[in-house]
C-alpha cells in the first residue's frame, strides 16, 4: 500500500523521472504532468496528497497552477511545494503568496526533498 | 491792392504768420529727416537736405516778403533759389529712399522738370503778350517754381510706364504717391493763381490772392505731409516686401553703401534667437531692397553637405517663398565659377553667357524665361563655404555697388550660418546623449537578461546531475543496471547541455572582444551540412520532428573555419528543430551562386513576429521573454551565427514564410579569388593587405554582376610588354601566379592588340577562336572578354567565363562588362596610386552585398523579367546604346539604398508613421552616397538618385518634374512600381498583372511620364507577359529557356551514354 500519491510537475522530463524514482523508492505514489495546465487537471481528477510543482514551464506557469488549485474547493487543501530555479526572495514572497506550503530551490538533494515530502504529509495528518 | 484783408488768414500779416508756421512745421520735418539720415551715415543726403531746405524756406520767406512789400523783383528773385531748394530736396528724399542704378530716374524727373517748365513758361508767355513786364516776368517765375513739381509728376508717370515695361512690375500706388502729387499739383496751381492776381488781368485781384494764397498753405501742407509719411529711413527698417510707388524714383548711381539700420536689426533678431528661415528671408529682402535686385536667393549647406539649399528668397515679382531650381547648387559646381572668375571669397558675377549650363543651379525656374544677370556670392565660415547669396537681375549688367551690399549682409550671413551651426552641434550633442542614455539602460536590460536566462539555462542542467548522481549514490547497492545506464545517460546528455551553453558564452564573448582565431581552410559546405544533420538525427526523432537536406550535385567549397560553420549550421537547425511542433518540418538548402554560397534553413513553426524580425539577431534576446516560454535558450544562438557570418563576409537574415514557419538565409561569398601578389611593388604590411581584398572585390563584383562562375582581371604590364592576371575567381592559382600573355597571344592577348570585345557563344564552333583553346578551362562553352579601357588607352583586359545557369552568356551580358572598364579601371588606378582606399572599400563591400541581396530578395527570375520590360520600354523610347547599356546595370542597383533600410521599415510601408517614411525616404539619396566612390556613369548614378521623382513633382528626394528628370528614372519609376504591385507585400496580396497594369495607367500623367506609360504598356503586350503566382512570365522567353534547358538535358544524358 502507497504511503500516498504525489503528483510532480515540471517540463524537463529528466527531473520528473528522477523524482519519480527516488519519491517511488520511498514508497510513494507518483504520478507526473509536464505543464501547469495538465496539473490542474491530474490534481482535480487524481487528488494526490502533495503536489511537487515547477515555476517556469509553458502555457500556464507555476504560480498561476498553484492559484488556480488553491482557488478551486477540490484541490484547495492539496498541500503544494514549488520547486523551482528562482531563488531570490521576492519569487519566494509570490510563491507564499499565491499559496505554496514550502518553496525548494533547484539545484535540490532528492533526498531532502523526500524527507520534506515525510514531513508535510505526516503533519497534515 | 495786395493789403486789400489784412485781417485776412491767409494774406496780409496774418497770412504771413500763416505761412510760417508751416515753413516752420517744413523746416522742422526737414530737420527730423536730416538727423534720421545722419544717424545712418547718409552725409550727402545731409548735406543736400540741409541746403536744399535753407534755399527753399529763405525763398518763401522772401516771397512773403515780396508780396507784402508789393515788390515784384524780390519776387521774381524769391522763385529761383526756392525752386532750386526744392529740387534738392526732393532728390535728397528720393537718393535716400533707394541706392543702385537709379541715374536714369532722375535724369527723368529732372529732364521732365525743366522741359516742362519750359513748355509753361512759354505758353504762359504766348498766352498774355499783353502783360506787363514785371507781371509778365513775376508770372515766369512762379511758372517754374511750379513746373518742377509738375515735372516731378511726369518724370514719376514716364519711370512707372518705363518700369513696367521692362520689369513687369504691378504698379502699386499708395497714398503716400497721390499725397505727394496733390501736393505738388496743388503748389503749381497755387503759383499759377497767384501770379495770375498779381498781374491785375481780369479775374485777378484779392479774391485771387486769398485762392492762391489758401491753395499754396494746402500744397505745403501736403509736402509736409509727404515727408513726414515717407521718412528716409523707412524702406530700410520697414517690413520686407513693402513697396511704394516712389520706389522707382530713381537715385544717384552707386551710392556709397554704408551699413545701416536694416544690418543691425537682423544682427538683434538673430542673438535674440529668431526662426532661421524668417532671417534669410529678411536677409534676402534686404539685399534685394538695397540692390533693386530683381530677386535674392540665400542658399546654405549642412556641415559636410555637398549641396546647397535654398534657405531664403525674395522676389519682386511674387512671394515665392522657395522657389525651385532645376539643377542642384554643389560645392563642386560653386567651386568651378570661383576658380573661373577668379576670386575665392569676393563676389562674382555671371551673365547669360557665363551662366552656361547651369544656369538651373543659380536662377529659379519660374523666372527661366527672364534673361539677365547675377552677382554670387559664397560665405565662408570656419574655412568653408556654408552659404550662398545670390542676387539676379534682369538687365545684362549686375549695377555697380552690388558687391559692396551683398558683404555687408555677408556679416549677417556669417553671424546666422555661425548660429546654425552650433545649435546643430547641439542638438546633434543632444541626439547623442539621449541614444547614449537609452543604450545605457540596453545594456542594463541585456544583463538582468543575460543573468536570468543564463541562471535558468544553467540551472535546469546542474538540477537535473545533481538530483541523478545523488541518487544514484543513495542507491548505488540497490539500483538495477539498466536504470544505471539510463541515468548516466541523462547526466551525459546534461552535461553535454552545460558544456554547449559554456562555449556559447565564451565563443560570443570572444567574438565580440576580437579575440576570436579564425582558422580558415578549404571546407566542403555540403559534407558539414550532413555532419551536423546526422548530429542532430535523435533530437528530431524525439521531439519527432521531419528534416530534409537538398545538396546541389556539384561540391560547394569555401575557404571558412571549419569550426566557426559546423557551430553556425548547428545553431540554425537546432534552433529550427526548437521551433518546429511535432510532425513538422525543417528543410535545409545549400545552393550555389556566382560569388557567393547560400545557406536556406526552413522551418514549420510560427514564424517570427515581424517587429521582431530584426531583433533575434541581437544577443540576449528572445522572442518570448517571459516565464512561461516554451523554449530555453541562452539568447546567444543567433547573435552567434550573426557573428559568424560576419567575420567571413558573409550576409544573414530572416523572413516568416507565407504557409508558416521562419527562413533563415545565409549568403557566404565563395573565397575562390586568387589575387597575385604584388611581389615587386612598394605594397607592404597592410597596404598590401588592402591592396588584396580590394582587388578580390573587383572580382567578385564582375563575377557577381555576370553570374558567371570565373572572372579574371588582366592588366597590360609595360616593362615586359605582356598581360598578367592581377586577380581571378575560380582559376587555377599556379596560373594565377605564374602566367604571362604576349601582346596578341591567345584569346585575352588577342582582345587586348585589337581592341575589340570577344563575345563567343560556343567556344568548339567558333571561327574566331581557335580549337587550341583549352575549353576546360572555359567551363561552359561561352564567355566573354573585353578591353579595359582608360579613356582612350586600353589598360588590359576583363574575362567571364562559366555562367551560373550554365547558359549562354548574352549580348546584354557583354555591355554589362563593357561598361564595367571604366568603373574597374578607375579602381585599379587608385589603387596603383597607393590611395588608401578603406574607407572606399568599405562602401565597396556594402554594395557587393546589397547588389547580391537586391538579386535574392526579388528573385533571380523576377530581376531578370523587370530589366527585360525597361529595355523593351528604353528600344521604344529610341533610347541610345549608352542609356540602354546604363538602365541595364542601373536595374540591379537603382535600390540599393533600400537594402541599407531597417528590414523593419521596408516590410510594413503600409502603417509608417511620419518619420518612418522620413527614414524610408532617404534610400535614393543612401544609394547614390554609396555608389558615389565607384564612378559610375552619370546616367546610373541619376537612377539612383531620382527614381521615386513623380513626373507631377509629388516624388521626392528633390520633387523633381517632368524633362528634370531623367528619361531612365522616369522608366524605372514606372516599372519600379509594377513590380512593387506585382510581388506580394508583408500584409498586401500580390495583384494580378492586369491590376497592376491598370494601377500604372491610371498614374500617367500624374506619378508617370504618359509618354513611358504608353511604352510600357505596349512592352508588355509585346512581350506576353502574364502573372503566375507573384512572378511575371514572359511567355516567348519562358520557351526559348525550356528549349534550352531540354537541349542541355539531352546532351548530359548523351555524355552519361558515353561514359
Amino acid at each position: 500500500m502507497a504511503k500516498g500519491k504525489i503528483l510532480v510537475v515540471d517540463d524537463e522530463v529528466n527531473i520528473t523521472q528522477i523524482l519519480e524514482f527516488s519519491i517511488g523508492a520511498e514508497g510513494y505514489e507518483v504520478i507526473t504532468a509536464a505543464n501547469g495546465e495538465e496539473a490542474i487537471d491530474k490534481a482535480r481528477r487524481e487528488q494526490p496528497d502533495l503536489i511537487i510543482l515547477d515555476i517556469m514551464m509553458p502555457k500556464i506557469d507555476g504560480y498561476e497552477a498553484c492559484r488556480i488549485l488553491k482557488a478551486n474547493p477540490l484541490t484547495k487543501g492539496i498541500p503544494v511545494v514549488l520547486l523551482t530555479a528562482k531563488g531570490r526572495d521576492i519569487d519566494k514572497r509570490l510563491g507564499y503568496e499565491v499559496g505554496a506550503t514550502d518553496y525548494i530551490i533547484k539545484p535540490f538533494s532528492p533526498n531532502k526533498l523526500v524527507d520534506r515530502i515525510h514531513q508535510l504529509l505526516v503533519g497534515s495528518r | 491792392m495786395l493789403k486789400t484783408g489784412a485781417e485776412n488768414i491767409f494774406i496780409g500779416e496774418a497770412g504771413t504768420v500763416t505761412h510760417l508756421f508751416v515753413l516752420v512745421l517744413l523746416a522742422l520735418s526737414c530737420i527730423f529727416r536730416a538727423v534720421s539720415a545722419r544717424r545712418e551715415g547718409g552725409r550727402k543726403e545731409l548735406g543736400a537736405l540741409t541746403s536744399g531746405l535753407v534755399l527753399f524756406v529763405a525763398a518763401r520767406a522772401l516771397g512773403l516778403y515780396s508780396l507784402g512789400a508789393e515788390s515784384e523783383g524780390l519776387s521774381l528773385l524769391a522763385a529761383f533759389p526756392g525752386l532750386a531748394g526744392l529740387y534738392l530736396m526732393i532728390t535728397s528724399i528720393v537718393s535716400g529712399r533707394r541706392r543702385g542704378d537709379y541715374t536714369p530716374l532722375r535724369k527723368t524727373v529732372l529732364g521732365g522738370g525743366l522741359i516742362a517748365g519750359a513748355v509753361l513758361g512759354g505758353a504762359a508767355l504766348v498766352l498774355l503778350p499783353d502783360s506787363t513786364a514785371g507781371p509778365a516776368a513775376v508770372l515766369t517765375g512762379h511758372l517754374f517754381a511750379a513746373a518742377v513739381p509738375a515735372g516731378l509728376i511726369a518724370g514719376m508717370l514716364i519711370d512707372r510706364v518705363r518700369r513696367r515695361a521692362v520689369v513687369g512690375t504691378a504698379v502699386r500706388a499708395t497714398g503716400g504717391f497721390f499725397i505727394g502729387a496733390a501736393a505738388a499739383v496743388l503748389l503749381a496751381v497755387a503759383a499759377m493763381v497767384s501770379a495770375h492776381a498779381s498781374t491785375g488781368l481780369p479775374g485777378g485781384g484779392p479774391l485771387a490772392f486769398q485762392l492762391g494764397a489758401l491753395l499754396d498753405v494746402m500744397g505745403m501742407f501736403l509736402f509736409l505731409t509727404w515727408l513726414t509719411l515717407e521718412p528716409a529711413g523707412k524702406r530700410a527698417t520697414g517690413a520686407a516686401g513693402e513697396m511704394t510707388a516712389d520706389d522707382c524714383l530713381s537715385a544717384d548711381a552707386p551710392a556709397p553703401f554704408t551699413p545701416g539700420g536694416r544690418m543691425m536689426e537682423i544682427s538683434r533678431t538673430i542673438v535674440s534667437g529668431g526662426r532661421e528661415t524668417d532671417i534669410y528671408r529678411e536677409i534676402a529682402a534686404a539685399i534685394s531692397d538695397e540692390t533693386g535686385a530683381e530677386f535674392v536667393v540665400v542658399r546654405a549647406s549642412d556641415e559636410d553637405d555637398e549641396r546647397f539649399e535654398v534657405k531664403g528668397c525674395f522676389a519682386e515679382r511674387n512671394d515665392s517663398r522657395s522657389p525651385a531650381f532645376s539643377l542642384s547648387l554643389t560645392r563642386e559646381r560653386l567651386g568651378k565659377y570661383c576658380i573661373d572668375a577668379g576670386v575665392a571669397h569676393g563676389v562674382f558675377v555671371l551673365d547669360e553667357k557665363t551662366l552656361g549650363e547651369d544656369r538651373g543651379a543659380f536662377v529659379p525656374s519660374e523666372l527661366s524665361a527672364e534673361k539677365g544677370s547675377v552677382a554670387v556670392m559664397p560665405v565662408r565660415e570656419a574655412g568653408e563655404e556654408r552659404a550662398v547669396v545670390i542676387a539676379g537681375f534682369f538687365r545684362d549688367k549686375v549695377p555697380g555697388g552690388v558687391p559692396e551690399v551683398l558683404k555687408a549682409y555677408g556679416i549677417n550671413i556669417v553671424q546666422i550660418v555661425g548660429r546654425e551651426i552650433w545649435a546643430g552641434r547641439t542638438r546633434k550633442r543632444e541626439k547623442e546623449l539621449v541614444l547614449c542614455k537609452e543604450e545605457l539602460e540596453s545594456v542594463n536590460q541585456m544583463k538582468s537578461n543575460f543573468l536570468s536566462i543564463v541562471s535558468h539555462e544553467l540551472r535546469t542542467p546542474l538540477t537535473s546531475i545533481k538530483a541523478y548522481t545523488e541518487t544514484l549514490m543513495e542507491n548505488v547497492e540497490s539500483i538495477e543496471t539498466d536504470t544505471v545506464r539510463d541515468f548516466l545517460k541523462v547526466m551525459g546528455e546534461e552535461n553535454d547541455r552545460v558544456i554547449n551553453l559554456v562555449d556559447n558564452i565564451l565563443n560570443y564573448s570572444c567574438m565580440e572582444s576580437g579575440h576570436l582565431k579564425v582558422e580558415k581552410a578549404e571546407c566542403d559546405l555540403g559534407e558539414l551540412i550532413k555532419e551536423v544533420h546526422a548530429g542532430l538525427e535523435n533530437r528530431m526523432l524525439t521531439e519527432r520532428v521531419n528534416s530534409e537536406v537538398k545538396l546541389p550535385r556539384t561540391k560547394v567549397v569555401l575557404d571558412a573555419d571549419r569550426e566557426l560553420i559546423r557551430q553556425l549550421f548547428h545553431n540554425l537547425m537546432s534552433n529550427a528543430i526548437k521551433f518546429t511542433p511535432e510532425g513538422g518540418r525543417v528543410t535545409v538548402t545549400l545552393e550555389e551562386e556566382a560569388a557567393a554560397a547560400r545557406i536556406v534553413v526552413q522551418d514549420t513553426g510560427m514564424g517570427i513576429p515581424e517587429d521582431q524580425l530584426e531583433k533575434i539577431f541581437e544577443r540576449f534576446h528572445q522572442v518570448d521573454a517571459s516565464d512561461t516560454r516554451e523554449h530555453g535558450g541562452s539568447g546567444l544562438g543567433l547573435a552567434i551565427c550573426k557573428n559568424i557570418v560576419e567575420w567571413h563576409d558573409g550576409n544573414i537574415w530572416v523572413e516568416n514564410v507565407k504557409e508558416a514557419g521562419a527562413k533563415f538565409t545565409v549568403m557566404l561569398p565563395m573565397k575562390d579569388i586568387i589575387v597575385r601578389h604584388a611581389v615587386s611593388s612598394g605594397f607592404i604590411g597592410a597596404v598590401r593587405f588592402e591592396r588584396e581584398r580590394y582587388l578580390t572585390l573587383l572580382v567578385e563584383m564582375l563575377s557577381g554582376f555576370l553570374q558567371a562562375r570565373k572572372a579574371s582581371i588582366m592588366i597590360f604590364d609595360p616593362r615586359n610588354r605582356t598581360l598578367q592576371v592581377v586577380a581571378a575567381k575560380g582559376l587555377d592559382p599556379e596560373f594565377v601566379q605564374n602566367t604571362r600573355i604576349e601582346v596578341g597571344e591567345r584569346i585575352a592577348g588577342k582582345v587586348f592588340a585589337e581592341e575589340e570585345a570577344l563575345h563567343v557563344l560556343d567556344i568548339e564552333n567558333d571561327s574566331k577562336v581557335s580549337r587550341s583553346n583549352n575549353t576546360a578551362f572555359y567551363g561552359t562553352k561561352s564567355f566573354i572578354s573585353v578591353p579595359l579601357r582608360d579613356g582612350d588607352d586600353v589598360i588590359g583586359v576583363l574575362n567571364v567565363a562559366d555562367h551560373v545557369d550554365n547558359r549562354e552568356f548574352t549580348e546584354a551580358d557583354r555591355e554589362i562588362l563593357e561598361s564595367l572598364g571604366p568603373v574597374i579601371s578607375g579602381m585599379v588606378k587608385k589603387l596603383d596610386a597607393y590611395e588608401t582606399v578603406s574607407s572606399n572599400f568599405e562602401k565597396l563591400k556594402d554594395v557587393m552585398k546589397s547588389i547580391l541581396h537586391i538579386r535574392e530578395v526579388w528573385g533571380a527570375r523576377n530581376m531578370l523579367n523587370f530589366t527585360m520590360i525597361a529595355m523593351s520600354v528604353a528600344r521604344r523610347l529610341n533610347l541610345d546604346e549608352k542609356s540602354l547599356t546604363a538602365l541595364r546595370m542601373g536595374m540591379s542597383m537603382y535600390d540599393l539604398g533600400m537594402m541599407k533600410i531597417p528590414r523593419s521599415l521596408r516590410v510594413k510601408k503600409e502603417s509608417l508613421n511620419e518619420k518612418e517614411w522620413d527614414k524610408l525616404r532617404e534610400h535614393p539619396d543612401l544609394g547614390y552616397s554609396l555608389l558615389s566612390p565607384m564612378g559610375l556613369d552619370e546616367r546610373i548614378m541619376r537612377m539612383v538618385r531620382s527614381h521615386h521623382e513623380n513626373y507631377d513633382g509629388s516624388g521626392y528626394p528633390a520633387g523633381l518634374m517632368k524633362d528634370e528628370i531623367s528619361i531612365e528614372s522616369r522608366i524605372i519609376n514606372v516599372v519600379d512600381s509594377f513590380r512593387a504591385l506585382i510581388m506580394p507585400g508583408p500584409y498586401r496580396r500580390c495583384f494580378s498583372m492586369d491590376e497592376a497594369k491598370n494601377e500604372i495607367i491610371q498614374g500617367a500623367g500624374t506619378r508617370f511620364d504618359p509618354k513611358v506609360v504608353g511604352a510600357f504598356v505596349k512592352s508588355l503586350h509585346d512581350l506576353g507577359a502574364r502573372d503566375d503566382r507573384c512572378e511575371l512570365v514572359f511567355d516567348a522567353f519562358e520557351k526559348e529557356l525550356e528549349a534550352k534547358e531540354t537541349e542541355q538535358e539531352e546532351t548530359v544524358a548523351a555524355v552519361k551514354e558515353d561514359s
